[in-house]
């Protein structure tokens, strides 16, 4: 769970303050988990990368990191280390390698790294629409690829 | 694009942490009357689930758990529950440090068996999946002696199958040898056969065909960086599928 919310917030104590709410929030929603929709372990990750979202949100993210780490991790390369470490017959791996590269790199900067919109399209260097159209359609390839 | 297309694309972003705050509030509240679009939101979680499962392992530290367990409401232990649940580690050094959650707050507080189950693995931390596995066997004795599991974190889980005996003054170490011109590399000691974590430093990411090897060594590991003892046991590295 620190490891999500480090990939995120990028600051191990800012990471530490994640899982801390993210488990009182946890505790207090206990009741509104239902096993029917999915697994409980999914459900708490949501919780986690929920409370790292909104950490980020309030503070610039310039703050929390320095320059040299946040450009590290935005590198189009080291979202595809990511995927790497997914077991190679797993579905979302085959799913994702289906995708061209920078949809591919949209999607884990997204998910793993709580990018916007915006920052994706400032790091891979094209217009906000287009990291907008990349996402939608990458999503429903994936739905249709991974169904 | 159609509505149910629409309706899914908008779970998908939900899900990437993409929608505004605003229309992540507003996704939140409809997903409490509308149960197609809470169960595309779960589907979608499900999908992306194995990205949280491959992050880097980071161990919380002691006061870390204080804080937390301070915070929640106490509940009396019992002891019908205080069995780690289905799936659950009981032998992790980070679940015995938490072993208040196993018998009291968690277990009782909650009405899910499954939710306690799940919260047990993720505390634990994900299991994630080794990079490669190498089943090492006896060089002349039948049968498997060891496992070894590497993971792309750079630990490496050494799990024996057999006691190995260890005579006075010697010791177990590790090796592996993922190629010829720099030859074996030294992975650490072992006092005797118990299931170990050790780190790979400074080497490539493990690779099929790679070999792992224990052999006994004087008091302290190998005087030369090298090998000076019999092998025994040695195995091959695979990909789990």
């Amino acid at each position: 769970m620190l490891g999500v919310a480090m990939r995120i917030v990028r600051r191990r104590d800012l990471a530490e303050e994640v899982v801390h709410d993210a488990f009182v929030q946890i505790w207090r929603k206990a009741d509104q988990f239902d096993p029917a929709l999915g697994s409980g372990r999914s459900w708490m990750f949501a919780i986690v990368r929920n409370r790292a979202l909104n950490l980020i949100r309030d503070r610039s993210r310039e703050e929390l990191t320095d320059d040299a780490t946040l450009e590290g991790l935005a590198e189009i390369g080291d979202h595809d280390d990511l995927i790497q470490r997914l077991g190679q017959s797993e579905a979302l791996r085959v799913c994702l390698e289906r995708l061209e590269r920078p949809r591919r790199a949209s999607l884990v900067l997204a998910y793993a790294g709580g990018f916007s919109h915006g920052e994706i399209a400032g790091r891979l260097g094209v217009p906000l629409g287009t990291v907008k159209a990349w996402i939608r359609r990458s999503l429903l390839s994936l739905r249709e690829c991974m169904a | 694009m159609s509505p149910d297309r629409e309706l899914d694309a908008l779970a998908g972003e939900y899900v990437l942490g993409l929608a505004e705050p605003e229309d992540a509030a507003e996704i939140e509240r409809r997903m409490r009357h509308e149960p197609e679009l809470a169960r595309l939101v779960s589907v979608w979680r499900e999908r992306f689930a194995p990205l949280d499962m491959v992050a880097d392992r980071i161990e919380p530290g002691e006061a870390l758990w204080q804080r937390i367990t301070a915070e929640l409401p106490a509940a009396a232990p019992s002891p019908a529950v205080a069995k780690a649940p289905a799936g659950v580690r009981p032998t992790s050094s980070l679940w015995s440090s938490i072993g208040f959650w196993r018998g009291s707050a968690f277990a009782t507080g909650f009405a899910s068996v499954a939710l306690v189950a799940a919260l047990g693995s993720v505390l634990l931390r994900p299991e994630p999946q080794p990079v490669v596995v190498a089943v090492l066997q006896g060089e002349a004795s039948a049968g498997p002696g060891a496992i070894v599991e590497a993971f792309s974190d750079g630990s490496i889980r050494l799990r024996p199958l057999v006691d190995i005996a260890v005579p006075e003054g010697k010791t177990l170490q590790v090796w592996t040898l993922w190629d010829r011109a720099v030859g074996p590399v030294p992975l650490g000691l072992l006092q005797q056969a118990q299931e170990s974590w050790l780190a790979r430093e400074g080497q490539p990411v493990p690779r099929s065909e790679q070999i792992y090897e224990i052999t006994l060594e004087p008091e302290g590991g190998s005087p030369t960086g090298r090998p000076t003892g019999p092998i025994l046991y040695k195995g091959l590295a695979s990909r789990p599928l």
